[in-house]
């Protein structure tokens, strides 16, 4: 049974004997009959409600949210005006680019500026050379990935390799998580 | 009622609330056996699905689409609280005894009603002392009705995980019923 499950039985049968008849499906191994039988017992039980007001509560909580987010917003644009905003960045601004020279003195002091654009070569140009020794071998091992793949034998090592790889990786999820026990 | 929602109707929002406070009360009560944990999670539940109304589909069914919120929030919930969970040990072992039941010694001769309160009883508390592994599973196919595929959604679990725990967890709810005489 895929599907949603259906009310095949009465609703004048008393619980008991549906109980009675689950129970007998279960013994018989009649899957589907026993499954229609649960669930017919299940729909058989005194229902439960949350207490009454339970809408209301819900609804009042809803509301009550909405105006504390609004409050707080209207509370921030009250204590920071817009203009002042504006014009204490502005003023902040002003003042980092008149004074980031100086600030920056000791710094650009020790750096030797007009050399470092040649030192940023001279690294750039060393990572250069040791990455084509890299490029070199990893184009190597492509070559000789693809003679192994494109070989009728090599493709089917792949093939199976993958294949133990994913069952064994199903086994395992599968195991674990017939153990875990982070479940309501 | 979901379209009235987004464009602001606070009574459209009551209307849902209304139509399914029961399914989401009753799974949680199940699930989390604490009429006050459940009701306080359900409210949650209805709170973040109106916050994330607007990524609802329409085309999927709003009671899985809820249920999975239900779902994340009761289990966000214990995880803060660290909710004690569960009577049984890893499925396989032995099951706990015949329920015990409450003896009125003032009640009438047994007929259809008394069962009924009876096995509802017998019922319920079997469901509590399911494995929590099997529970809400079993909640969700036989109390609410879902189809495997939307169990699938709620949960998050494999399609061969739930059929497998829906189906130790019929085979464990069989057990406890039986054991309380309910095959005869």
């Amino acid at each position: 049974m895929e599907g949603n499950m259906t009310k095949r039985h009465s609703k004048t049968t008393l619980p008991a004997t549906l109980a009675q008849q689950w129970l007998q499906a279960e013994r018989d191994g009649a899957d589907g009959a026993a499954q229609r039988s649960l669930y017919a017992l299940f729909a058989a039980q005194p229902d439960v409600m949350p207490k009454p007001g339970f809408a209301d509560r819900v609804v009042a909580r809803v509301a009550a949210e909405g105006s504390t987010v609004v409050e707080g917003v209207e509370s921030v644009k009250r204590r920071l005006p817009l203009e002042l905003m504006a014009a204490l960045l502005f003023l902040g601004t002003g003042l980092a680019l008149r004074l980031a020279p100086y600030w920056l003195q000791p710094v650009i002091a020790t750096v030797e500026l007009p050399t470092w654009p040649t030192r940023l070569v001279q690294f750039l140009g060393g990572f250069g050379t040791s990455s084509l020794a890299f490029l070199e071998g990893a184009a190597e091992s492509l070559r000789l990935s693809r003679v192994v793949l494109t070989s009728p034998q090599g493709a089917m090592f792949i093939a199976a390799c993958v294949a133990v790889a994913v069952l064994s990786a199903r086994l395992l999820y599968g195991l674990l998580d017939e153990r875990g026990t982070d479940h309501v | 009622m979901v379209e009235q929602t987004l464009k602001g109707s606070e009574e459209a929002f009551r209307q849902l609330v209304l139509k399914y406070q029961t399914p989401v009360y009753r799974l949680l009560l199940r699930v989390l056996r604490d009429p006050t944990a459940a009701e306080d999670i359900a409210q949650e539940t209805f709170l973040k699905a109106y916050r994330a109304l607007k990524s609802f589909q329409p085309e999927r069914k709003f009671l899985s689409w809820i249920f999975k919120i239900a779902h994340n929030t009761a289990i966000d919930s214990m995880r803060r609280k660290r909710l004690d969970t569960v009577a049984l040990e890893t499925p396989g072992e032995e099951l706990p005894g015949p329920i015990a039941r409450l003896e009125d010694p003032t009640a009438p001769s047994p007929d259809g009603v008394v069962q009924g309160r009876d096995l509802a009883r017998d019922l319920t508390a079997a469901v509590e002392c399911l494995d929590p592994l099997y529970r809400e599973l079993v909640l969700l196919r036989f109390q609410e009705g879902l189809a495997y595929q939307e169990i699938v959604e709620v949960t998050g679990l494999p399609m061969g995980t739930v059929k497998t725990r829906l189906h130790r967890g019929r085979k464990q709810l069989a057990d406890m019923l039986a054991q309380s005489g309910w095959d005869r």
